[in-house]
This record gives structure tokens, sequence and C-alpha cells, in this order.
């Protein structure tokens, strides 16, 4: 059973019990209370009967001196006169009964005397009567008078408040039972909310989130909860990545494994199996070597690459002019090699870092501008002090490429144009060289670019 | 034989496959890119296009659908399903994943151009000349009798000439992978040729490789 209807089952049920009982001792209290005041009036009435016809009998024995008849007489007229208004009365004279006119009555003689039987109810045939007993004197001897009132009208009145109220009770508990619904549903939403989120989010589906309402505890918990959502989520993305960028690592190591191996083995085979001439042969074994060679080249990177994730920099004061001429120089025959111009303009005088490595890093860069250049085109290098930090900035106007490629450039084995560069030479690992050697000084590169205007590679250097 | 279009980038391999197609009597066109590719499609008509689907401007997939229908074969370095079925969808008639054997790729290349060419492929050496398609051979004119196995074993020999071929490769090859017989069987196979064929110079025995036949 669900939390709300719970919750409307015991509150529905509470209210029903304490409503009922609450109407039970009203209509109880009431119906006490207005008994009483029957009572006090039939005791009135009661001795007033009495009196009167007391006081007519004494009348009639100081006429005629006797009373025997006289006295049904007198009764019947009483009894006559209040028949009318549902009292029927009886007289009793020294214990024995003389006349009534109560239906259904016993004809009991009843202890007067006795407090409690002052006024009782009694039941005569199927009704309920109220009856009252008063005595009086009237020539020695003693006469009782018996009241009774027909308490018929009296409970149809009780019953029908009763009736109202039970009535009442039950349309206002049906009043309760809508209004506590809806209520209720609308109260236990939050918590419905809740539960289908975190239903999908154990079922895999970490985007979901609850809509937060209002300022109590479940909109806090719903914060709370779309925060751990949050934070799941982010991790959970990133173990993708992570992951993915691993498997990508993995495949394309072996991919770029087999290229050169598929040659080695073909050419092998080749030499093994073939009739050819001395120049084949040679020729087949220049292959080899090549191909051997590229893939040690590779995995040089891939141990430098290992090497630079656990490598504590070696920092020195390091001359910028003096490492820009230095990486021109070196590279000048793979610019002149494509009639490229290099552009260099250094306003800074030194740099803090391992020499070795920003060398490495600038070689790389240019090299990747080189190959991204067309023939005679110009390639600029510049350093430059930026809001305090020192800049150095690589700038090609060759090829460029789609925003696509830009978050994936310092991947291993990531290339733009996948089968160009290979055919250039690249094994795809110089950028994810760049990169580490950028985090250990502390600098970070970003990469711009725009497809046929260039490519322009940003080392910002937090650290002087 | 056949004139075949290399299209691979890898230089090495290029080299490789030409050297290979070569060695067994095709006539071939290099191309290392697409654009160059498509080019040379248009210009020289060729009974048989292999083509690597990663190239350099244009892919293989692109090129394909630039030239007049060729036969092709498509040499991918990913064996991922959805290479394939573009692949053969886009008119290939096979497909090889890289690393591959040489002789596997002959294989293929002999089988498509067996389904694709319709002129008949007779080889002839010395005196002998054996018509493929007919499975007949002759001898200074005179049609001699070979067995199935024997003829099998010829073609495999011809298909690969030049091309040295363990005893084992040929019981694979000629005789099939599920046959459970001795190389021995392959010695007195290649002895009845020899003499039947006259080719007892053609058929060389090579130390530790196998047979290999000389044209």
């Amino acid at each position: 059973m669900k939390f709300w209807q719970r919750a409307y089952l015991s509150i529905l049920l509470l209210f029903i019990l304490f409503f009922y009982s609450s109407i039970f001792l009203v209509s109880n209290f009431a119906y006490r209370t207005s008994l009483n005041s029957e009572r006090e009036r039939s005791f009135g009435e009661a001795s007033f009967i009495s009196a009167s016809l007391g006081r007519d009998l004494s009348v009639s024995l100081q006429n005629d001196g006797d009373t025997s008849s006289d006295v049904y007489s007198f009764f019947r007229r009483y009894a006559d006169f209040y028949k009318s208004q549902d009292i029927y009365l009886e007289l009793w004279k020294n214990d024995f009964f003389l006349i009534g006119n109560i239906p259904d009555s016993p004809i009991k003689k009843y202890d007067t005397n006795s407090e409690e039987q002052k006024s009782i109810i009694v039941e005569y045939g199927s009704k309920k009567y109220l009856l009252v007993a008063s005595s009086f004197l009237c020539d020695s001897d003693s006469y009782t008078l018996i009241y009774t009132h027909d308490l018929e009208g009296f409970t149809q009145e009780h019953n029908a408040l009763s009736q109202f109220l039970m009535l009442s009770g039950a349309a206002l508990a049906a009043l309760l039972a809508v209004g506590l619904y809806f209520l209720l549903r609308r109260l236990s939403k939050p918590i419905e909310n809740l539960d289908e989120a975190t239903g999908c989010i154990a079922d895999g589906d970490y985007s979901m989130r609850v809509p937060v309402h209002g300022k109590d505890e479940f909109a806090a918990l719903a914060r709370h909860f779309n925060s751990m959502a949050d934070e799941i989520e982010g991790k959970i993305h990133e173990l993708q990545t992570t992951a993915g960028q691993k498997q990508r690592f993995i495949d394309n190591l072996a991919h770029e494994l087999r290229t050169p191996l598929t040659a080695i083995r073909g050419y092998a085979e080749y030499l093994k199996n073939a009739n050819i001439d001395e120049d084949d042969k040679i020729a087949s074994i220049d292959y080899i070597i090549s191909e051997a060679v590229r893939i040690e080249e590779m995995t040089n990177k891939l141990l430098d690459l290992a090497l630079l994730r656990n490598n504590v920099l070696e920092t020195a004061e390091i001359d910028l002019p003096e490492l820009f001429n230095a990486v021109s120089d070196k590279m000048r025959p793979k610019f002149s090699e494509k009639n490229i111009t290099l552009e260099t303009s250094c306003e800074l005088s030194a740099i803090t870092g391992d020499r070795v490595l920003l060398e490495c890093l600038l070689n790389n860069l240019l090299d990747n501008a080189i190959k991204a250049s067309d023939d005679g085109a110009t390639v600029q290098l510049v350093a430059l002090l930026e809001n305090g930090e020192t800049i150095i900035n690589i700038r090609d106007f060759g090829r460029g490429m789609t925003e696509e490629h830009l978050n994936k450039l310092t991947e291993p084995f990531y290339r733009v144009d996948k089968a160009r560069s290979r055919s250039e030479g690249g094994a795809g690992l110089g950028l994810a060289l760049c990169e580490q050697i950028a985090e250990l000084h502390k600098a970070k590169l970003t990469f711009s670019s725009e497809i046929e205007k260039g490519t322009m590679v940003k080392i910002t250097f937090t650290t002087p | 034989m056949a004139h075949i279009l290399v299209v691979e980038d890898d230089q090495s391999i290029n080299e490789l496959i030409v050297r290979n197609l070569k060695l067994v009597g095709h006539s071939f066109l290099q191309a290392f890119n697409g654009i160059e590719a498509v080019k040379i499609a248009l210009e020289n008509p060729v009974d048989l296009i292999l083509l690597d689907v990663m190239l350099p401007g244009i892919d293989g997939f692109e090129v394909i659908k630039k030239i007049p229908p060729t036969p092709v074969i498509y040499i991918t370095a990913k064996d991922g399903l959805e290479h394939k079925l573009n692949g053969l969808s886009l008119g290939a008639d096979d497909y090889m994943v890289k690393p591959f054997e040489m002789l596997e790729l002959l294989a293929r290349i002999e089988a498509v151009l067996r389904r694709t060419q319709k002129n008949n492929t007779v080889f002839s050496l010395d005196n002998a000349v054996i018509d493929l398609t007919s499975r007949k051979a002759q001898v200074g004119g005179m049609e001699i009798d070979l067995s199935p196995r024997e003829f099998e074993l010829l073609e495999v020999l011809i298909n690969n000439r030049n091309i040295a071929l363990s005893r084992d490769k040929l019981l694979e090859l000629a005789w099939g992978y599920d046959y459970a017989g001795e190389t021995r069987t392959v010695d007195t196979h290649i002895q009845k040729l020899r003499s039947k064929l006259g080719w007892e110079t053609r058929i060389k025995t090579l130390y530790k490789l196998g047979y290999r036949l000389e044209v």
C-alpha cells in the first residue's frame, strides 16, 4: 500500500471515529438535558394537578362530607383535559387503585417515598412514559397521583436530531474523503516524482531530474537528489569518455601497428617465395627496414608519452629568442622543402621550463603547421605577454579543420585526415606528446581553426 | 592476364601488391589517392580495381561512384561489419581486411576475374596449352588426360606462378582444408604433372620451400 493511501485511510478512519464519538456525546448530553427539563416540568405539573385535586376534594368534603363519588368526576375532568397533551393520570388511595387512564398500565403500586422512584421511565406496551408520583392528604386519607407523560414526541425529536447529526457527519466525512484524496495526492506528488526519477536512474538513465517546487523538505530532498544525479551523470560521462579514449587508443594502436606489419610480412613472404632478381630483393628489404623504422619511431613516441606522464620537470631559465632560433634552424630543411616562410617574433627575453621538452613541443607544432600548409605559404611563431601571462602562438594559413576535430586533437593516434597524415609520415602522436609537455609546464594548449583559412595553436603559460 | 588498378595510399603496401600481381602475370596501374584513382580509372579501362577504403582526398566509396562500373575488391583496415555491408552494397565484388596474406589476395582476384571475365583464360608455356575455363590441356597439339585433382593442382600452380608454394599450402589450395592426406601425395601429383606436360624444369623443387612454377 502506498504512503498516501495509508495516510488517507488512517486520517479518514480517525476522523470518522472522533466525529461520531463527538456526535454521540453531544446527542447524549442534549438528551439528558432535555429529559431533565422534561422531568422538572412533569414534577411541576404533577404537583399542580395533585394540589388542585386535593383542593377540589377538600372543598367537596366540606360541602357534602363525602368524597368517594366526587373523586372520580374530578379526576376525569383533569384526566380528559391533560390527555390532549399526551399526559395520562392514575389515582391511588391508601395504596389502592382508584381510577386511571394510562394505556396498558400494569396497575402497580410505586414506592413514591424513595427518591429515585419520584421520576422514572417506564414502558407500557411499546410506549415509553415519564412517570412521576405526587401525594396529597385529604380527610386523613393518603392519595397518590401517578402522572405519566408519553415520551414518544420527545424521543422522536431526539431521534430526528441524532439522525440529522449522523447524516451531516456522513456528508462531512464524504467531503473530507474527497478533499483529503486530492490534498494527499498533491502532497505525495513530490515523493512519486522522486520515486520515478530514482527508478529511471537505477535503470541507467542518468539524465533524469526531479522537478523542484516550493521550499519544503521534499523540495530540499529533490534538490539534493538532483545534485547527486548531476554528480553521478558527470562521473559516468567522465568514465565513458575515458573508456572511449582508451578503447580508441587500443584500436588505433592496433591499426597503426597493422599497416607496417602487413607490409613487413608481405615483403618477407615475397622474398621467401617469389622468383625475383637482386634489385627486387634489395627494394623489398628496404621496404621491410623502413616499415620497421616506422614502428620503432612510433614505439619511441609512445614510450616518451608514458615517460612524460611520470616525469618531474627539470626547469631552468631559457633564452626564448635563442630557443626560437634553434628551433627554426632545425626545422629549416622541412620549411624549404615546401618553400614555406617562417615568420618569428619574440617580445619576451626568457621563459622558465625544460629546454629539451619545449623544443620538442615547438618542433611538433611547427611540423603540423607545415603539413597543413600549401607550398609557398607562411607560418608564424610569436611569443608575447598577454594579461601577465606568457603566450606562444603558432599559426598557419593552411587547410584548417572543423570544430569537431578540435576536442580530439590531442588524443593519441587521432588524425584529422586519417589517410593524408599517415602518408606524410605522422603516427598521430605528436599532439598527444605536446599536450603532455604543456601539462608538465602547467601550460594550456588551445586550438582555433577555420577550414581553408588556417589553424592557430596558443600555448598559455600560467607560470612566468 | 588481367589489367588491374591498385589504389592504396600506403606506398609500401601498394608496391607490395603490385609486385605480387606482376609475378603472376597481371599488368597494373597504381594510384595513391582517390582523385588520382578516379582520373586513371576514367582514362584507362581496367578489369579490376583493388581499392583501399581510407584514402586521402576522397574515400574508396566515393571513388566507385565516380567511375564506370568495374569489378572491385575493397581493402579495409577495419573489419567492422558496417564497412563490409557498405562495400558490398556499393557493388563491391569482394573485400579484404588488412592485414592479409598475398596468396589470399591473389586467390580472391582470380575468383573475381573468373566471375566477371567472359573470355576464355588460356595459359600456354613451352609446348603445353592449358584452357582453365574448359579444363582441358594440350601438349604439342595433342590433348592429354589429367585427373580432376591434377588439374586443380595445375590451376593453383598457374595462378600462383613464380611464387613458391609449400606442400601444405598446395594441399590446402588444391585438395581443400578438410583433406587429411599426406604431403607425399603432393609429390606424386607434381611428378605426374611434370611428365605429362613436359615441365620437368618449369616446376622447380625448392629446398625447404616446396614447389614453384617458374615462367
